[in-house]
Parts: C-alpha cells; sequence; structure tokens
C-alpha cells in the first residue's frame, strides 16, 4: 500500500495535462512551485527541528536571479534556473553560519528580520528590480503551458526523491536524533552544526529552484513572493499536509493552492482562513490531515480486502 | 599506569552560581574512580564540562596530550571519552536498533552492514532483543539506562562517564549491570562512575572523588573516603552504609 499510494499519484499527475488544459493546468503548475516549497520547509521544520521564516525568501532569490540572468546575461532559462539555485544555497549557507551554532529562536528571529530586509531591497532597487511593480521575465519552452507543468513535476520529483533519500541515508538518521536531543546527539559524535548547515543549505537550494522555475512560468516576478503572507501560506500547507511527511506537505500545497482558487471571492480573508485552517489541523492531527486521512484510508482498504 | 585525564583548576559558574571552584583531579587509564557528592555539588557539571557540553570559564582539562576544554562535544567523543546521562537522552521517536547503530555510523569505520550485525550483538548484551524494532519511547526508565550504555559500546570508546547508570534499574538487573562495569574496567576501559548508590560505589570502584558546592573535598581509596569527617559533614550527615 505505501509504495502503490505515490504511484497512483505520479500517473495522476502525468495524465493531469490530458484531462485539464488551460486554467487549470496553469493552477496545477503553480501548485508544483509550492510543492516543492512546502516539502523541502517540512523536511526542516519536521525532520530537523528548524524553523525558518526565509523560504519564500530564498525562493525570490532564486527567482530574481534567474530572471535577471536572462535579461541581462542571456543566459539559457535552465542554467539560470540552476545558477539561481545555488545563489539561494549560498545566502543559506551565510545565514546558517551565521545562525545554526545557537539554540532556540535565533534561526527563525534570523531569518524573519532577512526575508523582510531582501523584500525591502528588492522593492528599492528599483532601477534593476523595477520595485514594486514586478519584473518582467521571459517565459521557459515559449510559455507552452504543457511542457512548463511536466518540467514542474520532474523538479517536483526530482526534490522529493532527493530529499527522501538524504532523510533514508544516515544524514537522515542523525537529522532525527538531533532534533530529538541535541545533547544526545552531539555527545554520540554527531558535528550537530555541520549537519544542520547541510539540511539548510540543501532546503534553501530547492526553494531557489522552485523560485526560478515560478518566475519563468508566471513571467513575472515582485516582491510580493517573498512576504511573509507567502511565508505563512507555505507553513499552512506544511502543517495542513503533514510536517514529518515530504509528500503530505506537497499534497497539503496541492490542495490550499486548488482551494485558494476556490476562495478567491473572499480576497484577503483567504489567510485567515487558512489560518483557522493551521489551527484546526494542530489541534485535531498534529501529524497533519493527510496522514492522519492515510491511516484511516489504509484501515478501510485492510478491511475492505479483509471481507472480499 | 599512565595519566589519562587531567583537570587543572577548572572553574564553571552559572549566573551567580558557583557550581564548580578550581577543581582539579586526575585520572590514571585503568582506574574506576567514583564521582560523589550530594546533590548540586557540582558532578554532573563536571561530566559535562568533560564530555564539552559545558565551557569550563577557566581551568584546563587535557585527555592524553590533548587540550579538549574548547572541543565541541562530538569531537570529545571521537578521541574515545563516552558518556551516559543522568536523565537520559536516548532518542525516542527512533527505533531502539536505530538509537544503537548511530554512534558507530557517526564514526564511520564500520559499513553499514557491520554496524546491523554489532548493534544486534549489543541489544542481546542488554537484554533488549524483544524491543529492537520499538520506538525507545516504550522503554521504561531503567531500559533507556541500559540502552544508554548499549549506545556507548557501539564505539568501544577508553573512557566512560556514566551518570547515575543504576537509576531506575531493576535491582536484580542492577547487580548484573555492576558486574558487567567491574568487567569492563578489568578490559581496560577507564570509568568514573557518578551514583548515589552507595553500596555500589563502595563495592566496585577502586577510588573515591568527593565534591561539595563545587569543590573537591577529597580524593582517595573508598575505606579511607568513608572515615573521612569532611565527607561524612558534607555529604553524609552521619556515617557511610556500605
Amino acid at each position: 500500500m505505501k509504495g502503490i499510494f505515490p504511484a497512483v499519484l505520479l500517473i495522476f499527475a502525468v495524465l493531469f495535462p490530458f484531462l485539464f488544459r488551460d486554467y487549470w493546468l496553469y493552477v496545477a503548475t503553480i501548485s508544483l512551485y509550492y510543492a516543492i516549497l512546502a516539502s523541502s520547509w517540512s523536511m526542516l521544520a519536521g525532520h530537523v527541528g528548524l524553523i525558518s521564516f526565509a523560504h519564500a525568501a530564498f525562493a525570490g532569490i532564486g527567482a530574481y536571479t534567474s530572471a535577471l540572468l536572462v535579461i541581462h546575461q542571456g543566459l539559457p532559462v535552465p542554467v539560470s534556473v540552476l545558477v539561481g539555485a545555488l545563489v539561494a544555497a549560498l545566502f543559506g549557507l551565510g545565514i546558517g553560519a551565521l545562525t545554526l551554532r545557537m539554540r532556540g529562536p535565533y534561526l527563525a528571529l534570523t531569518t524573519l528580520g532577512f526575508s523582510e530586509l531582501f523584500r525591502i531591497s528588492i522593492t528599492a532597487e528599483y532601477g534593476l528590480t523595477q520595485g514594486s511593480i514586478g519584473l518582467k521575465v521571459p517565459l521557459m519552452i515559449e510559455g507552452d503551458r504543457v511542457l512548463s507543468y511536466y518540467t514542474g513535476l520532474a523538479l517536483f520529483v526530482l526534490t522529493v526523491v532527493t530529499l527522501t533519500g538524504v532523510l533514508r541515508s544516515r544524514v537522515g538518521l542523525f537529522l532525527v536524533a538531533m532534533r530529538e536531543d541535541e545533547d544526545g546527539a552531539s555527545t554520540r559524535g554527531i558535528n550537530t552544526v555541520y549537519y544542520r548547515l547541510v539540511a539548510f543549505v540543501l532546503t534553501s537550494a530547492f526553494a531557489g529552484l522552485a523560485g526560478g522555475f515560478y518566475a519563468h512560468v508566471v513571467g513575472l516576478v515582485s516582491p510580493q513572493m517573498t512576504r511573509i503572507g507567502e511565508m505563512g501560506l507555505i507553513l499552512a500547507m506544511s502543517v495542513f499536509g503533514g510536517l514529518e511527511s515530504l509528500l503530505g506537505a506537497a499534497l497539503g500545497a496541492i490542495i490550499l493552492q486548488g482551494l485558494t482558487e476556490y476562495l478567491r471571492i473572499f480576497t484577503e480573508w483567504r489567510l485567515a482562513i487558512f489560518g483557522a485552517l493551521v489551527l484546526f489541523t494542530l489541534k485535531l492531527a498534529p501529524e497533519g490531515v493527510l496522514p492522519r486521512a492515510y491511516v484511516y484510508a489504509e484501515r478501510l482498504l485492510d478491511r475492505w480486502l479483509g471481507r472480499a | 599506569m599512565t595519566m589519562m585525564l587531567q583537570i587543572e583548576e577548572v572553574t564553571k559558574h552559572f549566573g551567580g552560581l558557583q557550581a564548580l571552584s578550581g577543581v582539579s583531579i586526575s585520572f590514571k587509564a585503568g582506574e574506576f574512580v567514583g564521582l560523589i557528592g550530594p546533590n548540586g555539588s557540582g558532578k554532573t557539571t563536571l561530566i559535562n564540562c568533560i564530555s564539552g557540553l559545558y565551557r569550563p570559564d577557566s581551568g584546563s582539562i587535557r585527555f592524553g596530550h590533548e587540550t579538549i576544554s574548547r572541543l565541541p562535544p562530538h569531537g570529545i567523543y571521537r578521541l574515545g571519552i563516552g558518556r551516559t546521562f543522568q536523565i537520559s537522552k536516548v532518542f525516542n521517536r527512533l527505533t531502539v536498533l536505530d538509537n544503537l547503530r548511530i554512534p558507530a555510523l557517526t564514526e564511520g569505520k564500520l559499513h553499514r552492514r557491520e554496524v546491523d550485525g554489532r548493534s544486534r550483538e549489543i541489544l542481546k548484551q542488554i537484554k533488549l532483543q524483544q524491543h529492537g524494532s520499538l520506538n525507545a519511547e516504550s522503554l521504561s526508565g531503567g531500559q533507556k539506562k541500559l540502552l544508554e550504555l548499549g549506545m556507548l559500546m557501539m564505539t568501544d570508546p577508553q573512557f566512560l562517564l556514566l551518570d547515575e547508570p543504576f537509576a531506575g534499574v531493576h535491582p536484580e538487573l542492577k547487580s548484573q549491570l555492576e558486574d558487567y562495569l567491574c568487567q569492563l574496567n578489568r578490559n581496560g576501559k577507564t570509568i568514573i562512575l557518578v551514583s548515589h548508590e552507595m553500596s555500589s560505589i563502595f563495592r566496585i570502584c577502586q577510588r573515591l572523588v568527593v565534591l561539595d558546592h563545587g569543590v573537591l573535598v577529597t580524593d582517595g581509596p573508598p575505606e579511607a573516603v568513608r572515615s573521612d569527617e569532611r565527607v561524612i559533614n558534607a555529604y553524609l550527615g552521619g556515617a557511610v552504609e556500605a
């Protein structure tokens, strides 16, 4: 059952462009951007125990880096998106090196400060970024929606497979041990600062990758994508989907992004609705709604198969 | 015997509390030393300073020829100093076997298959073979103590700091644990044992170090310490029951 569920999802995702076109295909492509962000953030928060509020800012770094490289240097989009991910990773390395030696809320506060600093800087630097109007960016694959969708799907699969691989390796075991007991981990030989940094840089790189992809799908990057409300959305998606499940967090992102389209009439109240959703999730199913639903579905299936 | 660990004039304070005041102690290779003292005397603080969780405010700690008082805990562990905790620090949401694997995997000397083999071997030695695939949170307090000891044995450190290893352990198992520690010592391990179990301390330790209010009160063979007036006054408030 465990392997079947992701396989069914993947088949559905591959067939999606044959079932839905235009608008919903575009919504699904944007959902994949959020799915990469939510799954990588859930690895950081759920598996490593690090709360970063700079994930949207790292996506912004990837987006602006890629956009500027294509516009000013004429680099091909795939190369510029990869460079964007690398630059986000370097920022992650810098912030991580400054804060990850400390314990407690320092990372959360520093990343919150950095995130705002970055948003204000790109808003103020009008000559380079067009400020709050946003920067027009060339679309990838000449705006072909089906191919853009498949590119997003490939990047999403790459993210989940890579992060799952890390979590299943000895590094993943160390990360969970550190989350469980930092002193216990360090006195058993785990270099806690180093492994926290590895996780932070890796997830920052995937946020940057997602940002670069987003820029060339939407065709516009603006400071809006790095505001704290966006970060709140990523948090809501991860908590709703399940902080300790990469796939759960990704599905949370896809569901909430789909829901956003239905809730457009509520304008900014959508965020309040998502906030309430997070509170209810934490109260009623702290491991996430989707992992809980999965357990129920598995039980139902077992019962049904048992009777059949 | 060669000098293995030298603590020189180590001082540590927390706010207004002087936890250690100029403590100097040396430990020789192969010794089995009991570190005793009333609650709040600085025993665990000293162990935390040796294992790198605290940095001494002043003074130095040397292990062999290397000064370790500025090294991080994982660096000290890799030199061969292992420890257990007064309140067990096992990884609750990992399986018992994964808990055992972690210290060996951090060393990186063994292949994964060898690590698995060794962890199953240790699991038998600590009599937790029924619990290998369960999460460590399901273990009792005493079983967690045994698991910590098992984790220590995974990488075979030469210098062991054991903080209250008998707390919560079933009496029958406690005597087996005492025998096991003695056997480890006979096999060459240097052991510093912190415990409030006086009967165990006097039975198995060759030397006792007594702390009180962060100051070294006395240091010597158990028989001498038992009758030391300063110890009786500071720690026991009466005769020592062996």
